[in-house]
């Protein structure tokens, strides 16, 4: 039998043939029974012609745009692409963050949690009503792989780090704050940054003033470092390492062309209402 | 005993749990993140301080459930009932679940409140402690002489405290409540089973029967308890360690029935045999659940005879086979003729086991032509099978690229480091202070002194000075070729000649480098087989007698399951000779995969390594030049090895 890929075999790539040898396959198997007077090349011709333009109509404007966007250049000083309207709630393990998912979606803190394998969807409504995609990431170390995917959509990032334990850990979240602030999304799209120190509560926690030189110097020393590391091996990957913040003097939070800003507070406490957060959230999106 | 029952989203989120003794430490959350996160599912329990947990997934809902029990008890019941937890809960929260998944805020804990674990646990618990009686002598805790000793002393000790009554009211209460939830269970199962399984009606009163014995077992906890308050402990768990005959001679048994075919007619016949020497079950059960039942009505009970007991018990485990066929029939039913296109169509097709089984035979196939070791191939299909098994197939998805999909994820997930190695800025942060020191390990050949000559430029290149050790005081030539780099990297070598003990003169290089202002060492070792222990000793001794702050394990991206071994010898080896200044074991903390321009996209090396260890490449060597030295880009790694 003369099936219909075979004769475009070959002149597709061939990933894009082994999916249209597999579709017609099925599609041959679900329409076998009915005994159709037509052959199945025909349906599925018919099938596919319905499929691209579902997809050409639906898809359209956003896939244009996007593919005019990888072309541009990604520099702080070019125009910003457009943001996603998510939420985005993310920094280490062990911060905040789900309880902070619900706090901001369900308003309650009465939830027990454990550390999170995949995100949280959810929805968070502003003051004014509008009702916005809430994300929450997961922190663990092997889950970073997929944070340029989860931010990729984000119109705000309410970055979330543990006050009461970031003096032992400062580097880690420093390096982890690198990574959130040189990914593709929030460089492009200039994405606004809140980094809330949760869990002000506990004695001995650190403030957000000290937080913030802290990580400035942090960052500073990264941004050498990082910069300087032998390039990565892989063709589609060898973009140039993003500059955070002005070449020349030391890195400050409020060199950045997008705004990041620091609060504190405490989300298992029920009187914390985290007016910060809400302003910053209705602010920018 | 069991400590504490978890049911957890992928998310996070515990939609219920329930806790018999309050947990030291958090051995779930250890757990998630020693197994799951790290993509060892395929092993099928954890254990950490006292604690041995088991779990199993429902991928439909990603949901997982997760026993923690102490480890010194042998509960041969866990995996029973996770599964049975499992079904029931996702039978009975179905919608709810689906929503959850879709918006994790529509989640209503209060609903998850009358989730009726206790039922669920007390039928497994007596299945599993009628299994070990049926075959051993019918042992009744009441029976034995701890057991009867342990009851008095309760007895006597309430009498004492005049609460003897009070408490037997408030357990009888309690037993009646429980046979009666029991019982509104049973008719609930009824319904369901009800067009697949004949005998119902004699199922119905059999497992009244049942409920008697299971109240007898809650009264043994009851007592347990008591014991435990009263710090009279020692009585628990007796029942719970199983002779390893009794276990063999259990499941003889169970195979045998599951072979005759006539073993539900059986169970059926033996039952009608027996009916007489027993009250009238259906009856009964309505006095009971009226709540008189009395002392004497139950002593009669357990005065019955011990081989009608028997019977009895044969039964149980027939019942529980014809159930367990069931509700796998349920699970499995492969769906025939239209429904099958149309669920294709609809996307609501299920992945079964034996969907994935020729898919993973293939990827394992795949893998290992990749040069990923055997078993860690073996392993890795198996934990996206668990994964995978009982997950919803979107429309038009085929199960091969779901299964794709999720070997990226995996893989992502392996060759993504806890941490994160940044060489230069560590060397920054003991600048000035004392040369920072880095050794290169691994066996003959493998590229240690050309990378080395590759970090040195890199280093040199970043604003350090650099200084080689040569510490490689046994191969003949070995001095020469490192003068030969540090000559066109115009750095300079120290060298004491061949055939000295390498860990001093290691510590000799860095007395020199800290006066001379040197921001670097890098110390090039003797190639040694893995297995040659006294090498071995000397390289740990070089390492933990100089306090080196990074060793690097050298090894080649071409070997295949020897690069496994090598480089777990060479990580414990570093512990032979202990540093007594260090709190944790010495490790190897870092891979250079050399030579990965020979080996196309056989990447599997790279796999092998980081899955069997958890230790990071942190550069791969791409030639014979000084820049050839590359951080490794996880995506084409994988990318390299799915295609
Ligand atoms: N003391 C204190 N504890 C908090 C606060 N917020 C959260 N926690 C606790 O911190 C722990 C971790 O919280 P999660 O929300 O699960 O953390 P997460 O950021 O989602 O962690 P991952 O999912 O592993 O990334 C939980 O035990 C919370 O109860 C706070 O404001 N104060
Ligand atoms: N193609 C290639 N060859 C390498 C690489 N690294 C080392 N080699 C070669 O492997 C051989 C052994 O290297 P050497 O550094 O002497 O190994 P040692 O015994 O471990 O010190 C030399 O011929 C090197 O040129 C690499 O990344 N790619
Ligand atoms: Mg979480
Ligand atoms: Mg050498």
């Amino acid at each position: 039998m003369d099936k219909i890929y075979t004769k475009v075999d070959g002149l597709l790539p061939s990933q894009l043939s082994d999916i249209i040898k597999t579709y017609y396959h099925r599609v041959d198997d679900i329409l076998k029974p009915f005994n159709l007077p037509v052959s199945t090349d025909y349906i599925l011709i018919a099938l596919f012609t319905v499929f691209v333009l579902f997809v050409l109509s639906s898809l359209g404007p956003s896939s244009s745009s996007s593919s005019s966007s990888s072309s541009s250049s990604s520099s702080s000083t070019g125009k910003p692409k457009k943001k996603g309207n998510q939420v985005v709630l993310t920094g280490l393990t062990g911060a905040g963050k789900t309880l902070l998912f619900f706090k901001l979606s369900k308003n309650t803190t009465e939830i027990n949690t454990l550390t999170s394998i995949n995100i949280n969807k959810g929805t968070y409504e502003t003051d004014s009503k509008k009702k916005l995609p809430l994300i929450d990431a997961p922190g663990n170390e092997k889950t970073r792989a997929s944070l340029p995917t989860i931010l990729s959509n984000a119109g705000v990032i309410v970055y979330v780090l543990d006050a009461s334990t970031f003096l032992d850990n400062s580097t880690l979240e420093a390096q982890n704050l690198y990574d959130v602030l040189t990914s593709q999304a929030v460089f492009e799209k200039h994405i606004p940054v809140m980094i809330f120190c949760n869990k002000i509560e506990n004695d001995g926690s650190t403030d957000k003033e000290t937080i913030s030189s802290l990580l400035e110097r942090d960052l500073d020393d990264l941004r050498k470092t990082r910069g300087a590391t032998p390039i990565v091996l892989g063709s589609d990957e060898e973009k140039k390492e993003i500059y955070l913040g002005v070449e020349g003097t030391a890195f400050q939070f409020d060199h950045l062309p997008y705004e990041v800003l620091f609060s504190s507070g405490s989300v298992i406490d029920k009187n914390d209402e985290l007016t910060d957060i809400h302003q910053f959230i209705s602010k920018h999106l | 005993m069991l400590d504490n029952f978890t049911i957890v989203t992928k998310g996070g989120i515990v939609l219920w749990s329930m806790e018999w003794a309050k947990l030291k430490g958090s051995p779930i959350n250890k757990m998630i993140k020693k197994v799951l996160l790290e993509e060892r599912s395929a092993d099928s329990s954890y254990n950490t301080d006292n604690y041995s947990l088991k779990w199993t997934f429902a991928n439909e809902f990603d949901l997982i459930f997760i026993a923690v029990y102490q480890k010194i008890f042998t509960l041969m019941y866990i995996d029973e009932l996770l599964l049975a937890v499992k079904k029931r809960f996702v039978k009975m929260y179905k919608d709810m679940l689906v929503a959850i998944k879709n918006s994790a805020d529509s989640i209503e804990l209060e609903s998850f409140k009358e989730f009726d674990f206790e039922v669920i646990l007390e039928e497994v618990e007596m299945r599993s402690k009628l299994q070990q009686t049926s075959i051993s002598t019918p042992k009744r805790y009441e029976d034995t002489t701890k057991g009867k000793l342990g009851k008095e002393t309760k007895r006597e000790k309430e009498m004492k405290l005049g609460t003897y009554e009070k408490n037997k009211k408030k357990e009888d209460a309690k037993r009646e409540k429980k046979l009666k939830r029991q019982q509104d269970r049973k008719a609930r199962q009824q319904e369901d089973y009800s067009d697949t399984d004949s005998g119902s009606e004699d199922d119905y009163s059999e497992q009244e029967e049942n409920s008697d014995t299971s109240s007898n077992n809650s009264k043994e906890d009851n007592i347990d308890e008591n014991n435990k308050e009263n710090n009279t402990k020692g009585t628990t768990g007796a029942d719970d360690q199983e002779d390893p005959e009794i276990t063999k001679r259990r499941q003889a048994l169970i195979a045998n029935m599951k072979k005759s075919p006539m073993s539900k007619k059986k169970s059926v016949a033996d039952k009608e045999k027996n009916t007489p020497e027993k009250p009238k079950s259906k009856k009964e059960a309505r006095k009971w659940e009226g709540g008189e039942l009395t002392k004497s009505e139950k002593e009669a009970l357990n005065k019955s005879e011990k081989s009608a007991k028997k019977e009895i018990v044969r039964e149980t485990i027939v019942k529980h086979n014809i159930d367990m066929e069931v509700s796998s029939d349920e699970e499995d039913k492969p769906a025939s003729g239209f429904m099958k296109y149309f669920n294709v169509l609809t996307g609501n097709r299920v992945i079964t086991k034996q969907d994935l089984e020729p898919i993973l035979n293939d990827f394992k196939t795949h893998l290992t032509k990749k040069n990923v070791a055997l078993d860690i191939a073996e392993k890795l299909v198996e934990s996206v099978g668990t994964g995978l098994t009982g997950k919803k197939l979107s429309t038009f998805q085929g199960v091969t690229s779901v299964v794709k999909q999720t070997m990226e994820e995996v893989v992502t997930r392996i060759l993504t480091p806890k941490r994160n190695i940044d060489i230069l800025k560590d060397v920054q942060n003991v600048k000035g202070k004392r040369p920072y020191t880095i050794v290169f390990s691994g066996v003959n050949g493998v590229g240690k002194s050309t990378n080395l000559a590759k970090v040195c430029y890199w280093l040199t290149a970043n604003g350090f000075k650099v200084m080689l050790a040569a510490c490689d005081t046994f191969r003949s030539g070995a001095i020469e070729q490192l003068r030969t780099h540090a000559e066109r990297l115009n750095v300079q070598v120290f060298e004491r000649g061949y055939g000295k003990d390498a860990a001093s003169i290691a510590g000799d290089a860095i007395n020199y480098a800290k006066e001379t202002g040197h921001d670097v060492v890098l110390i090039d070792t003797t190639g040694r087989m893995q297995n040659n222990e006294p090498l071995m000793k000397a390289l740990s001794k070089l390492v933990n007698q100089n306090a080196a702050d990074l060793v690097l394990f050298v090894g080649e991206a071409l070997v295949g399951n020897d690069g496994v071994d090598q480089l777990t010898k060479f990580d414990q080896s570093l512990s032979l000779i202990a540093d007594s200044t260090r709190a944790e074991r010495r490790t190897i903390d870092g891979i250079i995969l050399t030579k990965f321009d020979t080996i196309d996209d056989k990447v599997g090396a790279a796999i092998s390594m980081v899955y069997s260890t958890g230790i990071p490449i942190v550069f791969l060597g791409t030639g014979q030049n000084y820049t050839d030295l590359k951080r490794m880009n996880i995506k084409s790694v994988v990318k390299s090895l799915l295609t």
